[in-house]
């Protein structure tokens, strides 16, 4: 029966009435035939997933924290082949590669190569290590297609994460077995990447299961000299892992994954030679890694809309480095139960305990009083999500650790939400962090691995490069931060997204170099200079400069990050970022001048460290017949302190789509510069070496 | 010339993106939410309820893009009653109102009010928020990869005393 006027009419103005003046229901005819499709037909259907992505970015809208999600789109159009160089593009985040296999990874300052203030996870598990203070990024890897994003946090996530997350959080999460099905191989060649290989197959276990298995491998080149000669730290890593998904007969979700790696690198090493008194580079020194992990997840969701959750994961590491074999055991388990006890409050609480286990052997220029060493690390967190009204939102949090560096440990964190319309957020937030001395800071000596530049030396007339041997101190206290934080996000008409963000932060007891009394062992007072040399007599004398850690320091850092997000065409986005970070360092006079000395050298080493600004345009165009062309231009200012200049760099991404399955690119990487300098610091002892202009050929086929 | 280089391709992104953005675009249905409204307007003609009915009457709780493919169902016929589609608010009396409720982008914890308040009452609840065959819905609706299906509780089933076509059971993944 025909629907009279009166009800079409109805009809028509009803979606109208109830919603958003701005909503209207898509008309094309061969989408209302869906109506007439059987069940059998409908349940058959491919259907795009395009909820996840709009449920992401709301709840991105309403974060109170600097949050910046990197897709796995974004991974692929940018071109990079590693974790560390993608995480160029996300602002605030400052990225400067070392040598073949190393970077400085920081944000909001401090880029030094142990860049301890980041808190890094890889589906919940730190691959931050408690040794260095540090992240080993080479070993840091997995299928990059198996990313389904990364969450950067910028500013202390201390509360939720864990001790260590001052100065940001990064949250590599991996896709879901169900969204990885079928055979995917990726490989490739070119004028770095030498060879590369990667192939993932997934498939369904049982009723409600899915499983991946998957298998890595790369050859890469070495960079090269500052004379363009080829330097020798080229690297190979081979990587396979797997992961299970299913749901249990009670609706509980359960996952159960694993990696094993193994591979060499070959970073130039500067040691002290102590039999001819001089700094040797040593070139031919290989380093071994390997390790592994398994992680098991369970999640279970209580009748009244509430969940549980464990997780537990064991992970091993081992590192055969010339100056120390490193062989470490973390297990780790933890518990989370979400509450909803009244209307307006969302509550998380939770516990967790890890155990680490190191175990150093075959020490050359370190040396420590305990070689074989257990930490354990009691951790209880809670946090309160308040609704206090419909546009007005708080949350309280704080994280109570215990570990055995520095004993009992609280890290508050308070946030206001005020969503002024759908499109607007604005954020504050106040929070405390604290990062807690490591292993190399407490208790190992490192001698003849840092050497003042030549520039640098205190004393003329010393025969040039000065050594520094650093002592660990047994009472180092943590160092702890202060932050506020305020930021404003608005959506334009869907097409345009603006995040701003500010910050304050004022950091006490942060670690200066001291000096350490008394001359180390194979050294003593010169006889005409007073300072500790290897022959009290020659000249010009060899110097050691004996160092120690000490709680010296306070700074304010201040700063701005912004991005835009626009879709200027439905076939062409285009991003851009701008960050600026400004630091001031202080310190209180020790009473001894010597002291004073060094903890006026460590404020213009902490002012120095970081770049002012940096940038990044990204241009991601979708031409006609399957064709893709990316861009990418990211400025980075002048590191004072290493001695770099600022630079501008390119990368060039052209692809071709053959069907549905198959795709072909050639990816151009630093195209302005021939080669560059990007880092170089004193302290890691390893020698630094020029990024190259490089480019690669990639398929990638899906079956 | 590396400086002529970087400026050209800043002035170039700069010039192609002083496009004009154009108008704005209102938020549409997507696929998804059509193949959803489809599945719950083909799910109808094999449930029967307990007592026989002319009209069933099918509420929507919850606001979003799929509403108006939902109300597109208003005035059909399934297997010889017809669908009348209304709004509701998630405290409205549903289990006087209601035959059907479809409820969707709604708190968890309003979802477990509204399902406890509908618990052994004759009404067809169907959602496609998570694990909502687990909390006491009767019909799930959930992604698998790039595919809608739908799950039915059988607990659930029993409790509204609702009767279910095998056809219908042998297309859904059952819970208990």
């Amino acid at each position: 029966m025909k629907p009279t006027h009166q009800t079409l009419l109805l009809a028509t103005v009803f979606p109208f009435l109830t919603f958003p003046s701005g909503l209207r229901a898509d008309a094309s005819a061969p989408d209302d035939a869906l109506l007439d499709l059987s069940l059998e037909e409908l349940i058959a259907l491919d259907v795009p997933d395009v909820t996840s992505v709009s449920k992401r970015k709301q709840r991105l809208m309403d974060s109170p924290a600097a949050v910046y999600v990197m897709t796995d789109e974004d991974i692929r159009r940018s071109g990079v082949t590693s974790i560390p160089e993608a995480l160029r593009m996300v602002p605030g985040v400052q990225v400067a590669r070392l040598n073949s296999n190393t970077w400085s990874i920081s944000t909001r300052g401090f880029n030094y190569i142990f860049a301890n203030k980041l808190l890094v996870l890889i589906d919940g598990r730190t691959v931050y290590s408690p040794l260095f203070s540090g992240v080993n990024w080479d070993v840091q890897d997995t299928m990059l297609e198996d990313i389904a994003r990364i969450e950067v946090i910028r500013g202390p996530g201390a509360a939720l994460w864990g001790a260590n997350a001052v100065n940001g959080v990064i949250n590599i999460i991996t896709k879901h077995a169900a969204d990885t099905q079928g055979g995917l191989l990726s490989t490739g060649f070119g004028s770095e990447e030498k060879a590369f290989g990667t192939y993932r197959y997934g498939g369904e276990l049982g009723d409600d299961g899915y499983y991946r298995a998957f298998f890595k491998t790369f050859y890469r080149d070495g960079l090269a000299n500052s004379d363009g000669s080829d330097a020798n730290d080229d690297w190979q890593i081979n990587r396979a892992g797997l992961r299970a998904d299913w749901r249990t007969e009670t609706g509980a979700e359960a996952s159960l994954q694993g990696e094993i790696y193994e591979g060499t690198t070959n970073p130039a090493l500067k040691v002290f030679n102590e039999d001819a008194l001089e700094q040797e580079l040593l070139t031919n020194q290989s380093r071994d890694q390997k390790g592994g992990h398994l992680i098991g997840n369970y999640k279970r969701y209580l009748s009244d809309g509430s969940h549980v959750a464990i997780k537990g994961y064991y992970d091993r590491y081992e590192n055969y480095d010339y100056r120390v074999t490193e062989k470490r055991d973390i297990a780790d388990l933890e518990f989370q139960h979400q509450m909803l006890p009244w209307g307006n409050h969302d509550i998380i609480w939770g516990l967790g305990y890890r155990f680490t286990h190191y175990n150093l052997t075959d020490m050359n220029h370190i040396s420590t009083a305990s070689p074989d060493r257990t930490d354990q690390l009691y951790s209880a967190f809670i946090q309160d999500h308040i609704s206090l009204a419909p546009q007005w939102a708080l949350t309280l949090s704080s994280r109570f650790e215990h570990n055995d560096f520095t004993g009992f440990e609280v890290q508050p964190n308070a946030s206001l939400t005020w969503k002024i319309s759908d499109q607007q957020t604005l954020w504050l937030k106040a929070a405390s962090a604290v990062k807690t001395p490591s292993i190399s800071e407490t208790s190992v000596t490192s001698r003849g691995i840092a050497f003042l530049r030549e520039e640098d030396s205190p004393v003329p007339g010393t025969k040039v490069p000065d050594l520094l041997a650093i002592t660990g101190n047994e009472q180092l206290e943590s160092e702890s931060l202060f932050a506020l934080e305020v930021g404003y996000r608005e959506q334009f008409n869907n097409r345009l997204l603006f995040d701003i963000t500010a910050f304050f932060n004022q950091y006490k007891d942060l670690l200066a170099y001291v000096d350490y009394p008394g001359c180390l062992e194979g050294t003593e007072p010169h006889q005409i200079y007073g300072l500790c040399s290897y022959d009290r007599v020659s000249i010009p004398p060899m110097v050691e400069y004996p160092t120690t850690f000490a709680n010296g320091l306070t700074a304010n850092t201040y700063g701005i990050e912004l991005t835009t997000d626009w879709q200027a065409t439905p076939w062409w986005k285009l991003q851009f970022n701008y960050s600026f970070l400004s630091v001031d360092a202080f310190s209180e006079s020790s009473g001894s001048p010597i002291t004073d000395s060094y903890l006026k050298g460590n404020e213009a080493l902490l002012e120095t460290l970081s770049a002012d600004h940096t940038a990044n345009i990204r241009s991601h165009m979708n031409l006609p017949n399957q064709w893709y062309l990316d861009v990418w231009v990211r400025y980075m200012d002048n590191l004072k302190n290493a001695r770099v200049g600022s630079y501008t760099a390119l990368d060039v991404r052209v692809a071709k789509k053959i069907g549905k399955h198959l795709e072909l690119s050639l990816t151009g990487q630093n195209l302005f510069d021939k080669q560059r300098l990007e880092f170089s610091e004193i302290f890691s002892g390893l020698g630094e070496t020029e990024v190259q202009q490089a480019w690669y050929l990639q398929l990638r086929w899906q079956h | 010339m590396p400086i002529i280089n970087k400026t050209f391709v800043i002035f170039a992104i700069a010039l192609l993106g002083s496009l004009n953005p154009g108008q704005s675009e209102a938020s549409s249905a997507t696929k998804a939410d059509k193949v959803k409204a489809a599945i719950v307007y083909k799910l109808t003609k094999f449930i029967s309820w307990p007592e026989k009915k002319q009209t069933l009457s099918l509420c929507i709780v919850g606001n979003d893009t799929i509403n108006s493919e939902l109300l597109k169902i208003n005035h059909k016929y399934s297997s010889g009653r017809r669908i009348s589609v209304t709004h509701k608010a998630p405290n409205a009396p549903l289990e006087k109102l209601c035959d059907l409720v479809y409820i969707h982008n709604t708190k968890n914890s309003t979802i477990a009010g509204i399902l406890s308040d509908l618990a052994n009452q004759p009404v067809l609840t169907i959602s496609d928020s998570d694990n909502f065959v687990y909390q006491g819905g009767v019909i799930g609706l959930f992604r698998t990869g790039s595919r809608i299906q739908f799950a039915i509780s059988q607990g659930a089933t029993k409790s509204a005393g609702l009767a279910i076509n095998p056809q219908l059971m042998r297309l859904a993944k059952i819970v208990k």
